[in-house]
């Protein structure tokens, strides 16, 4: 345990050294803002930008609060995702390529330990940012659109949650196989575009895959309470995030060991 | 009018926190990937991408301080 928080205090020094404590928040928090809020001046920018015959008019209904939520979490899950994988890549993999892994297991150090330092921190950070930004998202929901209810709100964090600890999962599974950061980032996106294109390929089975998460979120913030599937959804992800920590970690076991 | 500039106020300011921080950073380090007026020039001319592209790979891990 003392040595998990030497290491866990160790990755927090770094990622305030890199600024990733700073920008990664700062990035998330933009992406999830400016879809409530270009959705409000839509029809004041269609009106600007277009060149519209004079006398025309525009109609958009006005979307109810849940919707521009449900909006924001996709947006979230297209660029917040690159994002996430993007600021994952390199944690395990330059540590490897400038040789400060091999000092660092040059003491009696456990590669469980390590792997879970690095796992805790980038969740923490993650979901730290993912929390910041929904609620600010959830807010601004609120005064320019319908209230929506803090019940469904939570609920679908939660779900949503566990998909972002699915990606930064899969990320680090990749860094502990590959030794470019470029690699890295390609076969993560490969894995989870892969992932979340199932449901398209094979509906029927999908359902109960990781790539329903989306899907479930928006659901439960449009009727406030899960499908059937909920359950089978959150148990398969969980399932499939503790495999690759157990896959990784033995992975890891053999890449130090020389 | 004045709504328009309190709803966009916050979007602003993380955009410029993001810029300034982003320079700073570049600036103090010893060393980039990468030549370091090219740096800050992406930083200052491509927003919001581009102060993320400085962080994600401009950064050398072994230059800071």
């Amino acid at each position: 345990m003392k040595r998990f928080n030497a290491l866990f205090h160790k990755e927090w020094v770094e990622a305030w050294r890199e600024k990733k404590l700073v920008w990664l928040p700062a990035v998330i928090l933009l992406v999830t803002l400016l879809q409530p809020i270009s959705l409000y001046f839509m029809p004041t920018i269609l009106e600007s930008s277009s060149s519209l015959p004079p006398g025309a008019v525009i109609e958009l209904p006005i979307p109810s609060g849940a919707e521009v939520l449900a909006g924001t979490l996709s947006q979230l899950h297209t660029i917040g995702t690159a994002i996430i994988v993007l600021a994952c890549m390199n944690v395990i993999v330059q540590e490897r390529n400038n040789g400060s892994l091999m000092q660092l297991f040059s003491r009696p150090v456990n590669t469980v330990t390590y792997i879970f330092s690095k796992w805790t921190m980038l969740v923490l950070l993650h979901l730290g940012a993912f929390t910041i930004s929904y609620g600010a998202a959830w807010y601004y929901t609120n005064i320019l659109f319908s209230d929506v209810s803090f019940t469904s709100v939570w609920k679908s964090f939660v779900i949503y949650c566990l998909w972002i600890v699915l990606v930064i999962t899969v990320t680090l599974f990749v860094s502990t196989f590959l030794r470019r950061t470029g690699g890295v980032a390609g076969i993560s996106i490969l894995i989870v575009a892969s992932i979340a294109i199932l449901s398209t390929v094979i509906p029927d089975i999908a359902i109960y895959l990781p790539s329903n998460i989306l899907y479930l979120a928006t659901e439960v913030l449009n009727t406030e309470k899960g499908t059937m599937h909920m359950g089978a959804v959150l148990a398969t992800t969980i399932a499939f995030i503790a495999l690759l920590l157990f896959t990784m970690v033995k992975q890891f076991e053999k890449s130090v060991k020389f | 009018m004045e709504n328009t500039v309190t709803l966009l106020l916050p979007v602003i300011v993380i955009q410029f926190l993001l810029l300034i921080i982003a320079l700073i950073s570049c600036i103090r380090a010893k060393e980039t990937l990468g030549p370091k007026w090219a740096w800050i020039l992406i930083i200052f001319c491509i927003s919001i991408i581009g102060p993320i592209l400085y962080f994600v790979i401009g950064q050398r891990k072994d230059a800071y301080k």
